[in-house]
């Protein structure tokens, strides 16, 4: 879950890190009232959770109170990703001598938190990663000893920086980072004003896993549940993992090997995979039908391809929720179901007119077939 | 032979007195694996299955001398804990089967585990079989008959489909390991295959990966150096899935191009390894390398 830029903006100030003035806003008055505690200039940021907000207009500056009114009535009024903007922070505009660039993340393949330092911060760092590797430091940090001093001598000499203000900002930052179980905390930029470090802007990035189970995340948690829509609520729930692409075949399967593999091979048929829904672990029959009926729901889908190898999965039970479901919708549907009972649940199917396949690849095909000619 | 796991396994169960623990210590008595203790903190003395459950892995060990592994089906909540007493009390083999364990609460008990020298498969791992031996894990045993091919494997369900084509074919496992779906798990591929290269009985290795992480990239690195002698087969799931962006610009800087289905399936055929584009031709490919390896 990536946290709104306002929550962690929240956290930086609760972990002592220096941050800009700034001001949350829900509406047009309420920026402009805003204006009184924030000196200008301004820097009107839209809240929503995305990489790259700049690149995308959602990132505006503004001179004076007016200004900020108008840019955020625009704002406002405008949506993304289907979903209305409904939050903007007016922060000041810091002055500054130069803009760099800090981050921990958590590295899988190396089995450590890694430490990011650029000299160049305020753009996009993944360009001048390229462009300028040399700008940026990165030094590992293993978890079970955590930040030796070192650390501050090699990120002040890199950055030019004063060392115990980088050593007292990467230390509130890693706390911050392990207490809260970030996979990200990065600031960009890292303003130098005087000679005070100030995280001017953040991204912080929990692990979705934690937030589901502790007390002091729930409040995070609760707000990005609020802001899905049901079908991705449910999906949260029930743990399914739900991606919607492009196409006008939806895909249901267990586990999510096993189901991009389906949309890989209708894909390398010719069919055109429109949503891909995995299941996790567990596919009772409850599940499939939950699931099944988020795809029935999508107007995009036409088909929809269930790919179900269970162990102790009971057929003739989910069989018959897809029953039921195909009459209430009306859309066709391939099964390829392998699991306890299976004899009874494809006949249960085949008796509903179902096509049911044990082998993956005929299923695929008739999949692709129906796909191709709508239906 | 086989790997990890076989009829001399003694296995403990943690969390045996849950829903999913007390059912797969049924499933894996029925195929034979030898379970000799559970643990669940205040069910003390009770019975799963016949099995008796004891408070602690120190009490079940100390009635029980003989345990190696151990399985866990600790919810997530409290599994690091579970992880940890087991690793502390000198547990061999722990195969985390539970799923949505926080992946900082994985990396620590995971690098502390390789210096108490525990192995642990997982977390979000189907665990290990080696067929007509012993499983220790949930997948159905029906999928899976003994034979000459080792599977090491990212997706627990892939396993199960690529182990029945194989049946389908006439060919058999030795051991298949479940690596577990988890960005941060015990075992990689690299060290499972450390196993298998040691074992007399498996003859070729089918690896199955999926697009995130750089960990077939890192194998195929350490393949290409000749680390390993036996032939390696491998499949990557996810070439059509849209590319994400979960760790932002930063994730990208690490990842250095990697990850990628072509970045996957170009490194490993770059380093002499045969990549099946789809499930069904890999018994094909298997058949045709166990042919060389026996000329």
């Amino acid at each position: 879950m990536i946290l709104h830029e306002y929550e962690a903006r929240n956290l930086f100030l609760r972990y002592g890190i220096k941050v800009e003035d700034a001001c949350l806003a829900d509406s047009p008055d309420k920026a402009k009232e805003c204006c009184r505690n924030v000196p200008a200039p301004y820097i009107v940021k839209a809240q929503v959770r995305v990489w790259s907000r700049g690149k995308l207009g959602l990132i505006k500056t503004a001179d004076t109170p007016r200004e900020v009114y108008r840019v955020a009535k625009d704002m406002l009024s405008k949506k993304f990703k289907g979903r209305n903007i409904d939050k903007i922070l007016i922060s000041h505009r810091v002055k500054t001598k130069r803009e760099l660039y800090l981050s921990i993340l958590l590295d899988r393949d190396s089995r450590s938190y890694t430490i990011m330092a650029g000299t160049l911060g305020g753009v996009d760092i993944e360009d001048i990663a390229k462009s300028y590797p040399e700008s940026i430091l990165q030094i590992n940090v293993n978890p079970l000893i955590g930040l030796n001093p070192y650390v501050a001598r090699y990120l002040s000499s890199h950055l030019k920086v004063d060392k115990e203000s980088i050593w007292n900002l990467v230390g509130n930052m890693y706390r911050l980072f392990i207490d809260n179980y970030c996979e990200l905390v990065e600031v960009n930029p890292l303003v130098l004003s005087g000679n005070e470090l100030i995280a001017v802007d953040r991204k912080i990035v929990i692990d979705d896993s934690a937030a589901r189970i502790y007390s002091h995340l729930r409040g995070f948690w609760e707000q990005y549940l609020e802001e899905l829509t049901k079908e991705e609520r449910l999906s949260i729930i029930h743990g399914f993992s739900y991606v919607e692409l492009e196409g006008n075949i939806g895909i249901v399967g267990n586990g999510a090997g096993l189901t991009m593999t389906s949309m890989d091979l209708i894909y390398l048929e010719g069919g055109r995979p429109g949503a891909f829904l995995d299941l996790g672990g567990g596919a009772n029959a409850e599940r499939v039908r939950i699931a099944l009926e988020i795809l029935m729901k999508n107007p995009r889908i036409e088909i929809i391809f269930v790919n179900i190898l269970g162990g102790i999965t009971r057929c003739d039970e989910v069989a018959r929720g897809i029953v039921s479901l195909v009459s209430k919708y009306r859309k066709p549907i391939v099964v390829r179901l392998a699991g306890l009972r299976e004899n009874e649940g494809r006949k249960i199917l085949e008796n509903a007119g179902i096509k049911v396949f044990s082998q993956l690849q005929e299923a695929i095909r008739e999949v692709v077939y129906y796909g191709s000619t709508g239906g | 032979m086989a790997v990890l796991v076989d009829s001399n396994t003694k296995v403990v169960v943690q969390g045996i007195t849950g829903r999913e623990g007390s059912f797969h210590t049924s499933e894996m008595l029925k195929y034979g694996t030898n379970i000799v203790a559970g643990v669940t903190p205040g069910k003390g003395g009770t019975k799963v299955a016949g099995i008796p459950v004891y408070n602690s892995i120190r009490e079940a060990i100390t009635a029980h001398p003989e345990i190696t592994a151990s399985i866990v089906f600790v919810p997530a909540e409290y599994a690091s804990d579970a992880i940890y007493e087991s690793i502390d009390e000198g547990i061999n083999l722990i195969v985390v089967v539970t799923e949505h364990i926080p992946v900082h609460e994985t990396l620590r008990f995971v690098i502390y585990s390789k210096y108490r020298e525990s192995i642990i498969v997982g977390p979000n791992t189907p665990g290990v079989i080696s067929p007509g031996k012993a499983k220790v894990g949930i997948m159905p045993a029906r999928y899976f008959t003994p034979g000459t091919i080792g599977i090491i494997s990212r997706s627990g369900t892939l396993m199960y489909e690529v182990s029945w084509q194989l049946a389908k074919h006439g060919l058999g496992v030795s051991t298949a390991i479940g690596l577990g779906g988890d960005p941060v798990t015990g075992l990689n591929f690299i060290e499972a295959m450390e196993f298998f290269e040691e074992d007399d009985e498996t003859e070729v290795v089918i690896l199955i990966g999926e697009i995130g992480g750089k960990q077939e990239e890192i194998f195929a690195k350490a393949y290409l150096r000749g680390k390993f002698s036996k032939p390696v087969i491998a499949f990557i799931a996810g070439r059509s899935a849209p590319p994400g962006k979960k760790m932002g610009h930063a994730g990208a800087i690490i990842m250095r191009e990697q990850g990628t289905f072509t970045s996957k399936v170009k490194s490993l055929l770059n380093s002499g390894i045969l990549v099946a584009e789809k499930l069904s031709d890999i018994p094909k490919l298997v058949g045709k390398v166990l042919k060389s390896v026996k000329m």
